[in-house]
């Protein structure tokens, strides 16, 4: 080890410069005839520092919960693939307890219509 | 103290010298057995479990006058934390059950329910009547003021 690395390492290891960690939060999938729902933990994340973007066809949820003294920052990032059922402009996000649930309403011809059945 | 058990991402938190306190050279072996055990766990933890529920994570400040805990508990309402103190321990319960919700077919189900306990030894005594504790953004957050003699106090240094 050259004398450069060890003082590098010794940098790393005193400074106290914010440490980002990446992780991937737990999801839940759901789906009835009329939307997909989408739940997500984000402990930590608020309204403010949540991104939710659709680019056609991804859909990134991105939560940033900040760092304190003892706590790096998390940066809670997963990205879905959205296909053409779903009724992009009607997407709804609700946060709260620290559960964020993304309603993703399908498109009319994709929803399921239960046609009941007379006799004759 | 900081109790957390995360995924593999965390490994770089931890850095054993990054404050080694020379004066008690013996401390910071206690200090390293607890950096490996969160080190170890979060590596067992990483493969029994991918995904970040986040529970369970932890911290206890000390502002002057008051400690403050703050525990990660996503998902967890009001009714399922129970929360006591009982000398200079502090006792932590909360629990969640995940569940559909109901008309929903599942088609990935990653959140699981959890059951969290946790106790805390209390570095300095504190006015158990006056603690309060608030629940928001999934993050339970404990204000336990000092009591008056472990609070901090300036002692002027008189001349003689």
């Amino acid at each position: 080890m050259t004398q450069s690395t060890i003082e590098s390492a010794r940098n790393t290891s005193i400074s106290r410069a914010p440490r980002v960690a990446e992780l991937t939060p737990a999801v839940d999938i759901y789906e009835n005839d009329k939307e997909l729902l989408v739940v997500a933990d984000l402990p930590r994340v608020t309204p403010g520092s949540l991104k939710l973007e659709v680019n056609h066809p991804d859909m990134k949820i991105e939560g940033r919960a900040v760092a304190s003294d003892t706590q790096p920052e998390y940066l809670y990032t997963r990205t879905f693939h959205l296909d053409s059922s779903v009724d992009v402009g009607k997407i709804e996000a609700k946060l709260s307890e620290g559960v964020l649930q993304v309603h993703l309403p399908k498109r009319e011809p994709f929803q399921v219509r239960r046609i009941e059945v007379k006799t004759a | 103290m900081l109790t957390r058990q995360r995924n593999t991402n965390e490994l770089q938190r931890f850095a054993p010298f990054s404050l080694v306190d020379w004066d008690s050279p013996w401390a910071t072996f206690g200090s390293l057995r607890q950096d490996l055990d969160r080190l170890f766990g979060a590596y067992e933890r990483s493969i029994a479990d991918p995904y970040s529920n986040g529970e369970g994570a932890s911290e206890i400040r000390d502002t002057g006058n008051e400690l403050v805990l703050a525990v990660d508990l996503p998902g967890v309402s009001k009714k399922d934390v129970e929360l006591s103190i009982s000398g200079d321990n502090l006792f932590v319960r909360a629990s969640r059950t995940a569940t559909a919700p109901e008309g929903y077919t599942t088609h990935r189900r990653e959140r699981a329910s959890f059951k969290f306990e946790h106790a805390w030894r209390l570095p300095v005594q504190v006015e158990a009547q006056k603690v309060e504790a608030r629940l928001a953004e999934g993050v339970l957050t404990v204000t336990l003021p000092k009591s008056p003699n472990a609070q901090p106090k300036q002692i002027t240094v008189e001349a003689g």
